[in-house]
């Protein structure tokens, strides 16, 4: 057994080999009891390293995501993937229910008050985000910048959000008056933590009439699921 | 010893000390070095360790964040960079842990499920197993660890890595049995369950 050969069982164990490699390789070591071990053995420290450090990449994007965490700059939608292609769908009110004894009365106080908002200034509109029954602890706050320009922008705060079933994910949709109860998806994301501060750009000018977080499957059809984790309603 | 950047890096010759002092004072480029040097392999530890990607992704955003937001308070006398890096993917990935099985005892939809959610202690016992291995690999000459980064998370093959880094095959070959031999020498040090151990 010479270096090559010994080169070729390293390859072996890792899966690089190529089909003439993996040949050679299999007749050396059914001839050769060192060979034999020598592949045991690099065997076994590739599966000590499989064992602690899983053979993946993460996404090319995470660290423009980390750098959007860090930096203050132009507010831009804080989420793993983006929003639905086809975002006009019909709402499900699931969680109006709520707001009708809670959220509303909420959203009618907090309508009032003017609170500073990191350098954004004050919201136009802001509204309670109240938890549907099935998830009734999240609670939070919508708010509305400049909702009727060009560039308008929702922020979502988010408290006692639960993290997604596995294979699921959120999505975030407004309804606009103009739009014939149609709503429209401005973003998705899967919380990091339970309590999640969330911005996306509002997709145009609008008297938007509410909010709504729906819990989609990974993967599954642009249409809203029907069911809502939450939601927000700017009407008093 | 760092990690392989795999994109050639302009402080490539910078110790890790020397890049998070420069992250406390607020570069972001000196952020982005140390994601290239250990973000992979910090990745391959979170996977291993959750069994989730996108829980792996979302802890190591939040190590890095916590870098950020914490690198003025490390101290280069008390540990080396990539120890004080898999302390906080350890920390994260037990928090993540607990939190989801918090959140997983309350009511949801009978289609749905969360699955079987292992508790903090077993994915500390995971974290501290990868962090070993981490620390053996962070402990490889660079050009060793730069040819086993390429094979084992990118996928490459042995032509395509000599292609990469401009190297005859024969040394892409040489440098992949000696960074596996040299694994197998650092086992004891670092506790590793290779035949060496057994």
């Amino acid at each position: 057994m010479n270096d090559a050969d010994r080169d070729l069982l390293a390859g072996e164990a890792l899966g690089v080999l190529t089909r003439d490699e993996e040949k050679h390789v299999a007749e050396l070591v059914a001839k050769d009891d060192g060979a034999a071990n020598e592949l045991r053995r690099h065997r076994a420290t590739v599966a000590a390293l499989e064992a602690g450090v899983a053979r993946e990449q993460p996404s090319a994007d995470l660290f423009d995501r980390i750098l959007a965490e860090i930096q203050p700059g132009p507010p831009e939608p804080v989420v793993a993937r983006p929003a639905a292609a086809s975002p006009r769908r019909r709402w499900s009110w699931s969680w109006a229910p709520r707001l009708a004894t809670a959220g509303f009365a909420a959203a009618a106080i907090v309508l009032g008050l003017a609170v500073f908002t990191g350098g954004r200034g004050d919201p136009d509109l802001r509204a309670a985000v109240a938890g549907t029954t099935q998830f009734a602890g999240v609670s939070g706050e919508a708010s509305l910048y400049e909702p009727g320009g060009s560039e308008g922008e929702l922020v979502l705060e988010l408290e006692n959000v639960p993290p997604p079933p596995a294979g699921h994910h959120y999505e975030v949709w407004v309804l606009r008056s103009e739009g014939n109860g149609a709503m429209e998806a401005v973003g998705s994301f899967t919380p990091g933590s339970e309590d999640t501060r969330l911005e996306f750009r509002l997709p145009g000018a609008g008297d938007y009439r509410a909010v709504d977080v729906s819990v989609e499957p990974d993967g599954g059809p642009a249409e809203h699921s029907t069911v809502s984790l939450a939601g927000a309603s700017f009407e008093s | 010893m760092a990690f392989p950047a795999i994109v050639p890096s302009v402080t490539a010759h910078v110790d890790d000390a020397e890049l998070v002092r420069r992250i406390a004072a607020g570069d972001t480029e000196a952020l982005r070095d140390l994601y290239d040097r250990f973000g992979t392999i910090l990745f391959g530890l979170a996977y291993r360790t959750l069994g989730d990607r996108q829980l792996a992704e979302d802890c190591i955003q939040e190590v890095f964040v916590t870098v950020w937001r914490n690198a003025a308070r490390y101290d280069s006398s008390r540990a080396l960079v990539t120890t004080w890096l898999f302390t906080i993917v350890r920390n994260k990935a037990v928090d993540a842990v607990r939190w989801q099985s918090r959140r997983g005892a309350e009511p949801l939809p009978e289609d749905w499920s969360f699955g079987e959610s292992p508790d903090s202690a077993d994915i500390a016992a995971a974290a501290e197993n990868g962090e070993r291995v981490a620390a053996a690999l962070a402990e490889l000459p660079k050009p060793q660890l730069e040819v086993l980064s390429l094979t084992y998370f990118e996928g490459l093959t042995n032509a395509e890595i000599a292609e990469r880094l401009d190297v005859p095959l024969g040394t892409v070959k040489g440098r992949l049995r000696l960074a596996l031999e040299r694994l197998r020498a650092l086992a004891p040090k670092y506790a590793l369950e290779t035949e060496a151990q057994q």
